[in-house]
């Protein structure tokens, strides 16, 4: 149960970054896209 | 000495690398269609077969997991593709073939990497518990997944047309992973479990497998799915451009490249949000078990793992939903809410992702690499079909719920009338699991059900 617990929250918070992640490039491709940017990103 | 989450960090390692090498060609498509002097149609086609091998591959690769042990079958797909993206960096005449020629075979050859996803599957299935498992499975298939979402931004990024000293790279470090996947690799948490998988793979397991109504639905799930997330990654940038062409220029963006770039970054929401939300969704997928939430009366209750197969009738409820709204975005010409409803839609293609890979190791505990093989496998099938549909409808936005009702709505239906059964729903498929196992097969001793 030990090993159960550790790695679950461990596993949570990488999952949880991952979300995180997802929505600050999502949010910052669509501004820089939106802002007419997006060559930057090549 | 090993744990499991050593094993979890190497499937999940060499899966991203994995991506890496199976969407590298894309990343370099149009430095290599200058290189050689290709064709739209040439591109198109060496574009399309990067997915060619994969149904095939992913069947064969699967089998091979529960046979060998997946840390075998991982290591010498990832050496040889790796191998063969380094020769592939030296690409020449060979004989009557013309350099690009063979690059396109080595390239073809490179991409069949993706097939180890389901070999990080079964890998992963013989580690970890089943109250964990879509938590599991999520983060080491969501963290690969976005191999490739990495790779179109920074490959060209660090090696800007060098596309042969990028495919040199890449195939030196798959070598390396390799090694140390062989080295450090177990193929399951003790010895019985790793013995049940090899034991099972008979011509008969695999028929029995293909057989099952429930492995079917799983596999149109993840056509659903997963099959559509690749099919958008290659359809959606064409689709900003020619569909929103004036709200893009509106933005400033003038030029094909310019445009093209554009249409790239709003494609690319949905790859970026289909891979890192795809933890959560086996995250999800194990809480609705725990809290045994099944809220559709037309599933089954019984089973042990039945939230499980709720929370995916939630996911593909919700993608088909999603889709039908791209069409309306479409329709109404509006780019800022065509790409919010796109950020969306990927997040429910996690979902269903993440919740057919919570529901496989499950259900076929005992085949947890031939199911896997064939679910994941020709599900992939459907990233050639829909793009298909949409650019042969006449008007560009319709292709979405033309997809959604046409082919979404049957899938569930059916879907569901494979997940109805209180008793056991591997009982039930084309021949009885006795004709195909012989007496005393079958999952967690089946007693036989009828034709």
């Amino acid at each position: 149960m030990a090993d159960y617990d550790d790695w679950y929250t461990w596993g949570r918070v990488v999952l949880y970054a991952e979300m995180v992640i997802a929505i600050l490039v999502t949010g910052f491709s669509l501004y820089l896209a939106f802002t007419g940017q997006a060559g930057f990103l090549t | 000495m090993t744990n499991k989450i050593e094993q979890l960090v190497l499937a999940t390692v060499a899966f991203f690398w994995a991506f890496l090498l199976w969407f590298s060609t894309a990343a370099f498509s149009p430095s290599i269609g200058q290189f050689y002097g290709l064709s739209t149609g040439q591109l198109a086609l060496l574009a399309s077969s990067a997915i060619w091998l994969a149904p095939p591959g992913r069947v064969a690769a699967g089998w091979a997991a529960d046979r060998f042990g997946a840390h075998n079958v991982f290591a010498f797909v990832l050496a040889v593709t790796g191998g063969v993206s380094v020769l592939s960096a030296y690409a020449s005449e060979v004989a009557f073939l013309s350099a690009f020629e063979v690059l396109f075979v080595e390239r073809m050859v490179v991409a069949s990497a993706g097939a180890t996803f389901v070999v990080g599957i079964q890998h992963v299935a013989q580690w970890f518990d089943e109250h964990e498992i879509g938590t599991a499975e999520g983060l080491y298939a969501g963290t690969g997944n976005v191999g490739a979402g990495v790779g179109a931004l920074l490959l060209p990024r660090i090696y800007g047309t060098d596309f042969s000293e990028a495919f040199l790279h890449l195939g030196l470090v798959a070598v390396a992973i390799a090694a140390v996947y062989k080295w450090r690799g177990q193929a399951a948490r003790d010895r019985a479990t790793a013995e049940t998988a090899k034991s099972n793979t008979s011509l008969g397991d695999t028929l029995y497998v293909w057989t099952r109504y429930a492995a079917i639905g799983l596999m149109l799930a993840y056509a659903m799915s997963f099959g559509l997330e690749i099919a958008m990654n290659s359809w959606l940038p064409s689709y900003y451009a020619a569909g929103f062409a004036d709200p893009i220029a509106d933005l400033g963006f003038e030029g094909v490249a310019a445009v093209q770039t554009a249409a790239g970054t709003f494609a690319a929401v949905q790859s970026f949000n289909a891979s890192l939300f795809r933890p959560f969704s086996g995250y999800m997928s194990d809480l609705w078990q725990r809290k045994d939430w099944t809220p559709y009366p037309f599933l089954s209750t019984m089973q042990e793992y039945s939230p499980r197969v709720h929370w995916l009738m939630t996911a593909l409820v919700c993608i088909t939903v999603t889709m039908v709204a791209l069409t309306i975005a479409g329709l109404a010409g509006l780019l800022p809410i065509s790409v919010v409803v796109l950020a969306v839609f990927g997040v429910t293609v996690s979902f269903g992702t993440g919740g057919v890979f919570a529901i496989v190791p499950v259900l076929f505990e005992d085949r947890p690499g031939t199911a896997s093989g064939f679910i994941g496998g020709v599900s992939t099938s459907g990233g050639i079909v829909y793009p298909l549909v949409y650019g042969y409808l006449p008007n560009i936005h319709l292709g979405y719920a033309a997809v959604a009702l046409g082919i979404f709505v049957p899938i569930m239906l059916f879907f569901a009338w494979a997940m109805r059964h209180e008793d056991d729903p591997r009982e039930y498929g084309i021949g009885s699991a006795e004709r195909w196992l012989g007496d005393g097969g079958g999952d967690a001793a089946v007693a036989g059900g009828d034709d």
